[in-house]
């Protein structure tokens, strides 16, 4: 992933979430309904995720064009098994390979979290335990040796499921052979077109994981049996295929004449990819036209804005990623009295935060809308799942998300603390890991504690040691230079639902736990939604897990967010028209909607 | 002077020995996590087992001296190790990776030898002039200017204001060496002005102490031309400190191309070690720190044997 800027939130933060999409509607599809069944009361994404974005062109796309982007960082390998983390293969893999299912993404608005299918056609949920799937006849592989343009048929995914349980960096997130809280345990072929999978167990999620970056990325068996190595070479059955590799250097993919995907896509002939680590760099090759999007960080977007008239700010949907504060659950740590919990996250102007993060005044003077949201701390980046908190539907939790400096102070008192004898705390963050305006942040959070009694000490601290005691620190540690700790992630997890990122924060073993074993409570209300299966069912149970997180105030969510922003050539169409699952820009795996009116 | 290169070599196997050692303790012992956490950390997920397959794949389990004994045994048999992060050997990827750098890093030196020897002596023939004070006051100013800043102001300037931006695909100078001058010439220069700063000042100040010298007012008297007098007997006896810097610089050299590659986007060694520092790769980071001591080493090595050729009164024994 390239972006510099996703909302002040660094690349590496932003990649976290782009391995990572959710879908409600996918549950839908586990009672018995093909790919082309969807429930009927299904809410639209227009009515629940009101955000704002560039609206799709009326022009018709053109066949053409060379796109130009880059990427900050080489990838492990070429082989997505070999990698041992997303960012490890993910950028030509999206390219060039194809999954069983994918996100619908959608064209002119929000995405909805709708699952289509990618190598399958249709699907079928044949007991609680057994899905049988259909694959496209149309899928066809790299037209090159050794694969010769032939058809994606079952041994093929029968044989990269069996790397994926192997090898796969995200395997436990569905092969119950790495993990008993995964459900898949095998897939099998019933003939050359179809493919059953088996469960250990019913679950809500396993077809949104399938959906989701993090799943099944379909290899040719000739590759799998080592007949051409696919860590130098790539042959899948995605729209475009990788002609030029250059280590260190960048990346050719030119478009697949025989992609199944349909629509006359991809539009565009070629998509170059040079690695361009430095900033200042990216930016000097955008003004060239070297670069023709996700190169301009985002402070600097409205100044190239009004030096570059033939560019266009466009707008997409709020990341999935809300950063919050999370709390230590060790013995004697403060953080056991509601009060002081509420208490802190009232003295949270959150408004006010967003306006010193994002500028969003200075947009606006460019006649671009950034709206606010508020996670809770679900991010508004999983459209119709995340419950607004500004919204009539939220209930009386609501009130502690509000900015009440007057009843934050009643509260702190109450609890034994006020500015004369404070709170004590660090707040303990990877340094600019996570962005470049995280020391800011923190000091914005410092100044609006102090206001309710609450002293925080700022404790920037090196990544390696953050992830080993405080990211893993199973959500119990102490501060750094104090007794009394608060961390500051910022949000993200691997995740392929809403359900999925409430599982990584509000479980005990979940990865980025914030809750420990202390909320038993939570994390049966989390682990009930597994086997909920009507999408109704589903999305109202994950408003009412959000409700109890803010009533309980167990973490706090100190990240509004807005739109997502990137400055691209205007003559380029798909940023802010095309809106990949959840939020944010779309990663390359919606590169096939890309178009150009003529070559940049 | 065979033996004497002989001892030398000899002695630099502790240092180097050294090194490794210290890269090995900080990576293992010190830095609370290793490649392995990190890797698993960016992706969000927990998966013991394969951490552990991972580890042991990689020779970094058991207790810490056997590990760097297996490092040092492969090391014997000419095998560096494996990057963690790409599983590709690091002679591999030096071997890929050191014409660019030797490229960039050469190319510095001999432009800053180049440009300052000749500016050194005049600034010193014509002191306390109007070009002396601009010759001395302009090296004062290069060489405190930090690499990264100059790096990134021609990069934001050159595009401002002519429209200009180094090309984002490397060519290696023997498949297109235009478009590989055009890629590499701007971060050899100001990769090579550093160094402009240090020796034209060390230049002048020996130029000025030899020229004072009886021989060459000897020289003078018996009416040999200025240029000859010049090249002939000051500079030759200047040079004995002025080479001593100009080994000395291959190490800040070195350091140079770790910042001249990352923002020029230059595929050399200098890259890939900071990559390898920001993702904990320790064999890559014992690989080239052993590499990069070794050529520090040498370089020394090359500037004490040419004291002898440069003065003959010099003896190596």
């Amino acid at each position: 992933m390239t972006a510099y800027h996703r909302q002040g939130v660094s690349r590496r933060g932003f990649i976290r979430t782009t391995g990572v999409t959710a879908a409600g509607l996918g549950a839908a599809a586990l009672i018995g309904c093909s790919s082309s069944k969807q429930p009927a009361a299904a809410p639209s994404a227009e009515q629940r995720a009101p955000v704002a974005m560039t609206t799709a062109t009326t022009m018709e796309p053109k066949k053409g064009g060379i796109f130009k982007y880059a990427a900050t960082a080489d990838v492990e390998t070429l082989d997505r098994y070999k990698a041992s983390a997303p960012t490890g293969y993910s950028l030509p893999t999206y390219f060039t390979y194809s999954r069983l299912l994918q996100f619908e993404p959608g064209i002119g608005r929000p995405a909805s979290g709708k699952i289509a299918g990618d190598v399958a056609a249709s699907w079928e949920q044949k007991d609680p335990t057994t899905i049988v799937m259909k694959l496209n006849p149309a899928a066809k592989f790299d037209q090159r040796q050794p694969t010769n343009g032939r058809q994606v048929v079952a041994e093929d995914v029968v044989e990269s499921w069996k790397r994926y349980e192997a090898t796969a960096a995200e395997r436990t997130t569905m092969a119950n052979k790495a993990n008993k809280d995964a459900a898949v345990t095998a897939i099998t072929a019933i003939d050359k077109g179809t493919i059953q999978i088996k469960l250990a167990f019913p679950d809500a999620l396993v077809l949104s994981q399938m959906a989701g970056t993090g799943s099944v990325w379909i290899q040719p068996i000739e590759g799998i049996q080592n007949k051409i190595d696919l860590g130098q070479n790539m042959r899948g059955s995605g729209p475009f295929y990788l002609e030029k590799y250059q280590r260190a250097v960048g990346y050719t993919f030119k478009r697949n004449p025989q992609w199944h995907g349909g629509g006359g896509r991809p539009y565009l002939d070629q998509v170059d990819v040079p690695i361009i680590p430095e900033r200042a760099q990216a930016e000097t090759q955008f003004r060239a036209k070297n670069l023709h999007a996700l190169a301009v960080s985002q402070e600097n977007i409205p100044t190239f804005a009004k030096e570059l008239p033939d560019t266009k700010i466009v707008t997409s949907t709020p990341s999935s990623q809300g950063p919050l504060l999370g709390l230590s659950w060790a013995e004697g740590q403060p953080w056991q009295d509601v009060r002081v919990r509420r208490a802190m996250s009232m003295a949270m102007d959150r408004d006010s935060i967003a306006s010193v993060i994002f500028n969003p005044k200075r947009y606006q003077d460019m006649g671009v809308k950034l709206n606010t949201y508020w996670n809770n701390p679900v991010s508004a980046g999983w459209g119709q799942y995340w419950l607004d908190p500004k919204g009539k539907d939220f209930g009386p939790a609501a009130q502690y998300l509000q900015y009440n400096i007057a009843e934050a102070k009643k509260m702190m008192e109450a609890a034994g603390f006020t500015q004369a004898k404070p709170l004590t705390s660090d707040i303990v963050f990877p340094g600019v890991y996570y962005g470049r305006d995280w020391p800011t942040r923190v000091e914005v959070f410092q100044s609006m504690l102090a206001e309710v009694g609450v002293k925080a000490v700022p404790s920037s601290i090196d990544y390696t040691e953050y992830i080993a005691k405080y990211w893993r620190g199973g959500a119990k540690f102490e501060g750094k230079t104090q007794k009394n700790g608060m961390q500051f992630p910022p949000g993200g997890a691997a995740a392929s639902t809403a359900l999925e990122w409430c599982i990584s924060y509000f479980t005990a073993k979940g990865v980025s736990t914030a809750v420990a074993d202390k909320w038993p409570q939570l994390e049966e209300l989390v682990k009930k939604q597994r086997q909920v299966t009507d999408f109704e069912a589903q999305k109202n149970g994950l408003y009412e897990i959000q409700r109890f997180v803010t009533e309980n105030m167990i973490v706090i969510p100190v990240g509004p967010l807005t739109e997502s922003v990137d400055l691209v050539w205007k003559k380029l169409h798909g940023p802010g028209e095309v809106q990949g699952w959840p939020g944010g820009f779309p990663n390359a795996t919606e590169y096939h909607s890309y178009w150009m009116e003529s070559q940049i | 002077m065979a033996k004497y290169v002989g001892q030398r070599l000899l002695l630099s196997i502790p240092t180097l020995v050294g090194l490794t050692l210290v890269v090995f303790v900080v990576l293992r012992a010190v830095v609370p996590v290793d490649a392995v956490d990190l890797k698993f950390a960016s992706a969000g997920v927990s998966d013991p087992e394969r951490a552990k397959q991972l580890r042991e794949e990689m020779g970094i389990t058991g207790p810490l001296p056997l590990q760097y004994l297996r490092w040092a045994t492969r090391l014997a048999q000419g095998d560096l190790g494996r990057s963690f992060y790409t599983s590709r050997t690091v002679v591999e990827e030096l071997q890929m990776r050191l014409p660019t750098s030797l490229e960039v890093g050469l190319g510095a030196l001999l432009i800053s030898v180049v440009v300052a020897i000749p500016v050194g002596i005049m600034s010193a023939v014509r002191q306390d002039s109007l070009i002396d004070y601009l010759a001395r006051g302009g090296a004062i100013l290069i060489y405190a200017i930090p690499g990264f800043w100059i790096a990134t102001l021609v990069l934001v300037f050159g595009s401002l204001w002519f429209n200009w931006a180094p090309p984002t695909s490397y060519k290696e100078i023997w498949q297109d060496p235009v478009a590989n001058l055009q890629q590499v010439l701007i971060p050899t220069i100001l990769l090579g002005l550093a160094p402009i700063g240090t020796l034209v000042r060390l230049v002048r100040t020996q130029v000025l102490e030899v020229i004072r010298q009886d021989y060459v007012r000897t020289a003078r008297a018996k009416g040999l031309p200025s240029r000859l007098v010049y090249t002939r007997h000051v500079l030759r006896n200047s040079l004995l400190p002025i080479v001593t810097v100009i080994g000395l610089q291959v190490p800040n050299l070195l350091a140079g191309t770790v910042i001249f590659e990352q923002v020029f986007v230059l595929p050399g060694v200098g890259r890939y070690l900071l990559e390898a520092v920001q993702r904990l790769d320790l064999f890559v980071l014992m690989g080239t720190n052993l590499f990069f001591g070794s050529l520090i080493v040498l370089s020394n090595l090359v500037v004490d044997v040419s004291y002898a050729l440069i003065d003959p009164r010099v003896r190596l024994d």
